[in-house]
């Protein structure tokens, strides 16, 4: 079999440009609060380039005009490219994007060192199944108590608010304790917070049921190697599927044949019918 | 049709380079809002990006009187972070942002612990001195300085007629009512319209209050329509206003 091209670093390159990004906008916001910024450089709070801030002020948005406290439109605008992204390839946001998503990523990288087969495996499948769904009940809290309120309710257990007002003196001591526990977990779980309480993660999960590129297996070509189903970050059993339309699935492509499947076209992102003859 | 990773990461870039700045181009990127004086109860709540309008309606001290304090001629208002590039050649300590909170705590009486070197030109005191317990300045005296205000403040044009001819301290309220731009001041029977015929466009109102469907709509009926308070929007368009 011929050896693939190496291909991790792509999605590694996009993860820190966004998450070097966010970081810097946020820094330059603190400082501007301070009467220091860096020139010609975007400054602005993690809340107003939070795409999850649209998604939580549209009721207050429909019904009265206005934003919720501390969003703003650039958070709208950010959550129609969001949902764009996710129409069509489901949550790359999630898999490409969000810089909490990378930072818990870039932990479970030591906990995989530390743990090696049994890292991400720990909590029985009955049960980690069930927790799965425990953030559409976050989704539905968050979004309930942003429209009764007219307050970023999230805000004070957020963990990746907490991550990027680390140096700041917005730091809520709720977010900062979240942020502790997720830190801890991601050396035991790839990507903790977006499994099991992500609320956007959670709305961005229902598009994997009907998104235009979808995760494609190959029934004619597998070898049942099951090596997709131990590089997913999100534990989906792709060998046992036709079409991934988990909705936990976050589109990182770790499972197809550019990266774990050794066989050429046999797990693909890609949209119309995988056909018998797209065999290597 | 197949996407791999080559194509996404190009693609997830462009998408929100081309969203941002479409959106930039458009006026539609907005990442702070109108700053509600009612977030400000404290000088603990003052921050370098909140403008002395806003402050001092969030603790009930007269905007001329924060102006005067900062010896500030030239502007009807400013960010506090702007002080700093105003001040930044003075020596004896530093007037910025936590010299704002410290005129704040001696005028209103609320608790602030102010940075070693944070200092207040001496105008503040002559402020100070008609409001506050002659003991309490008195005991803060040594955070004053002599600042020769013309040297310092830039030379901006002026936007409210009867500072033109000052170079010292800000006239009192009383005294600026008679401007002209006291003529063009927001009320309860301004419309959306007026702010556009002095020059302020759509798109900057619409910063302040979100999309609006009728510029012949009073700002204040728009503002209770909304549950906003008037006072929230007529700040920030009063200072918009101005600006033109
Ligand atoms: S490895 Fe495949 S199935 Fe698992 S999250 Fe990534 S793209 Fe989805």
């Amino acid at each position: 079999m011929a050896k693939k091209p190496k291909t991790a670093w792509i999605r590694l390159t996009v993860q820190i440009i966004f998450f070097a990004l966010v970081a810097l906008i946020t820094f330059n916001h603190t400082m501007s609060e301070a009467g220091i910024s860096i020139p010609f450089f975007e400054s602005a709070s993690i809340h107003a380039i939070c795409p999850f801030g649209g998604v939580v002020s549209i009721y207050q948005y429909i019904t009265g005009g206005t934003y919720t406290q501390k969003i703003h439109q650039s958070s709208f605008i950010l959550m129609y490219i969001v949902l764009a992204a996710a129409l069509l390839a489901g949550p790359v946001f999630c898999g490409w994007v969000c810089p909490f998503g990378s930072f818990q990523e870039w932990i479970g990288k030591i906990g995989k060192k530390i743990f090696r087969k049994k890292y991400n495996n720990f909590i029985p499948k009955k049960i980690d199944s069930i927790l799965r769904y425990l953030r559409y009940g976050v989704l539905a809290w968050v979004v309930l108590m942003t429209a009764l309120t007219g307050k970023l309710i999230f805000e004070n257990v957020d963990p990746y608010a907490a991550l990027f007002h680390l140096y700041s003196s917005e730091l809520a001591i709720g977010g900062l304790i979240a942020l502790a526990v997720v830190f801890v977990l991601s050396f035991f779980i790839d990507r903790p917070f977006c499994k099991y309480a992500c609320p956007y993660g959670a709305l961005l999960g229902i598009f994997n049921l009907f998104r235009i590129f979808k995760i494609k297996r190959n029934e004619a070509t597998c070898i049942s190697c099951s090596k997709c189903d131990k590089e997913c970050p999100m534990n989906i059993e792709v060998s046992s599927k036709k079409n991934v339309l988990d909705h936990q699935c976050i589109s990182c492509l770790k499972c197809t044949s550019e990266q774990a499947c050794p066989v050429k076209n046999t797990v693909e992102l890609m949209t119309g019918k995988m056909e018998a003859k797209d065999e290597a | 049709m197949k996407l791999n990773s080559r194509i996404i990461a190009p693609a997830i870039i462009i998408l929100f380079a081309v969203g941002i700045s479409g959106s930039i181009a458009f006026n539609l990127w907005q990442t702070a809002g109108s700053k509600s004086a009612a977030d400000i109860k404290t000088p603990a709540d003052i921050k370098g990006s909140k403008e002395f309008s806003i402050i001092a309606e969030g603790l009930g001290i007269p905007l001329a009187d924060m102006l005067a304090a900062f010896a500030i001629t030239s502007k009807t208002d400013l960010k506090c972070m702007e002080l700093e590039k105003f001040y930044s050649g003075v020596e004896g300590g530093e007037i910025g942002t936590d010299s704002v909170k410290l005129f704040a705590s001696l005028y209103t009486g609320l608790p602030h612990n102010p940075e070693e070197d944070t200092r207040l030109p001496m105008q503040a005191y002559d402020v100070l001195k008609q409001h506050i317990d002659p003991v309490v300045l008195e005991s803060n005296k040594s955070r004053f300085i002599e600042v020769k205000a013309a040297a310092v403040l830039p030379a901006e044009p002026q936007t409210i007629e009867t500072n033109t001819a000052s170079s010292g301290a800000v006239k009192s309220e009383s005294e600026t009512h008679d401007s002209t731009a006291t003529d063009a001041e927001i009320t309860g029977k301004t419309t959306f319209q007026d702010l556009v015929n002095r020059g302020v466009s759509k798109q900057e109102i619409e910063a302040v209050t979100g999309p609006i469907s009728s510029l012949s709509d009073t700002i204040k009926s728009t503002a209770e329509a909304k549950g906003v308070e008037f006072s929230e929007w007529k700040t920030p368009l009063q200072a918009l206003m101005n600006s033109k």
